[in-house]
């Protein structure tokens, strides 16, 4: 089975390990493709970090460009999408206020929600939000990296708003992807392990599976063909 | 006066048993119990200690080797996927950073050990 990470961090941006370093933890951890998805920190560091990432190879996986946008505000979110929509595969932006969690999934350029309940004392996500994630196709992340950093009281909080969402994705049909969002190589589990943690809140394993293998690689195949020109939004040439 | 023990419950009357194939990613060598604290402490908080004794878990000595850093963890068959998720909960043992890769689980220790550690007796050679 081919296990994706779609949140790793470099230190191209927040990172502390080398993207060679990653790569190879990955490798030996048992993931196919890992989707290097750095914080964006202005034009010029995102262009380095293109050029970076092409020139790394490792035999036996493959590595997909992506970028983490943490935004302030809705029109600073709004401005950073359209700058570096059509340049990587996977778009992800970190959640956490409920406006930029709103307008995430009213924007269907947006590949990723993740974390929407970050900071919050509630999951983040309304029924609106739902249907409209629902809508724009738009799916939920869960990031393994705040639970292992966290302790007690915290990581309970956040594993109840974890809890909720999952039952809210599953009642309204809502696509789930699981991430490890390692800033350095100790922070990468394996991803069996992730599915495990999935299940313990209450994902089915079948469900935990797809959030770490299928529905990453529907996302990185949609934008591989909107990138390539074989496809716009909406239709494709077959 | 041998201390006297209850008999052995048949099988359809014991738990079923699960063991679960680790190895340990650092970069220096660490003692049983060191690791040993890390996990137990790592289950009990992820667990707590009402479904840790659910999961049965017991961290099985004899079956750790410290030059690869593979050994097995016991549990019931309830508990293996709580005990896998608990697992990776654990970052540091005696302050090196660490990640605790599970290889797979197995119903008996022979399994585990020719599945996940390569041991081969007299009969796999005929």
């Amino acid at each position: 089975m081919k296990f994706y990470d779609s949140q790793i961090f470099t230190n191209l941006s927040v990172g502390e390990d080398s993207l060679e370093k990653m790569a190879e933890t990955a490798k030996a951890l048992g993931y196919s493709t890992i989707v290097i998805a750095d914080l964006f920190q202005g034009l010029d560091r995102f262009k380095l970090f293109l050029e970076e990432v092409q020139k790394v190879k490792v035999d036996g996986l493959e590595i997909i460009t992506g970028v983490t946008i943490e935004a302030k505000t809705v029109d600073e979110m709004k401005n950073v999408l359209s700058k570096v929509r059509d340049k990587v595969f996977v778009v992800i932006v970190n959640g956490g206020d409920y406006a930029i969690n709103r307008a995430v999934v009213e924007d269907s350029r947006v590949d990723i929600l993740m974390n929407p309940h970050m900071g919050r004392i509630d999951s983040g996500l309304d029924e609106a939000c739902l249907n409209f994630a629902k809508q724009n196709g738009i799916a939920i992340g869960i990031n393994f990296r705040p639970l292992l950093k966290s302790f007690r009281r915290q990581r309970s909080l956040a594993l109840q708003n974890i809890s909720t969402n999952l039952e809210l994705c599953k009642d309204f049909k809502i696509r789930v992807v699981g991430c490890s969002g390692a800033m350095s190589k100790w922070d990468m589990r394996d991803p069996r392990q992730l599915v495990a943690i999935a299940n313990s809140f209450g994902l089915d394993l079948g469900s935990g599976f797809s959030a770490l293998t299928g529905t990453p690689l529907e996302i990185i195949e949609k934008n591989r063909k909107i990138l390539a020109g074989e496809a716009v939004k909406g239709a494709e040439v077959i | 006066m041998p201390e006297r023990r209850p008999n052995i419950l048949s099988s359809s009357l014991r738990y079923k048993k699960r063991y679960i194939a680790y190895k340990i990613i650092c970069d220096k060598d660490m003692e049983f119990s060191e690791l040993s604290n890390a996990m137990w402490h790592s289950i009990l908080d992820y667990l707590g200690e009402k479904f840790a004794a659910e999961a049965r878990v017991w961290i099985l000595k004899s079956t750790f080797d410290p030059k690869t850093r593979t050994g097995l963890i016991r549990t019931s068959h309830i508990g293996t996927e709580n005990v896998r998720a608990a697992l990776s909960f654990v970052q540091k043992v005696k302050d090196e950073k660490v990640i605790v890769q599970v290889l797979g689980v197995s119903g008996t220790i022979k399994a585990a050990n020719q599945k996940f550690f390569g041991h081969r007796d007299l009969r796999s050679f005929s």
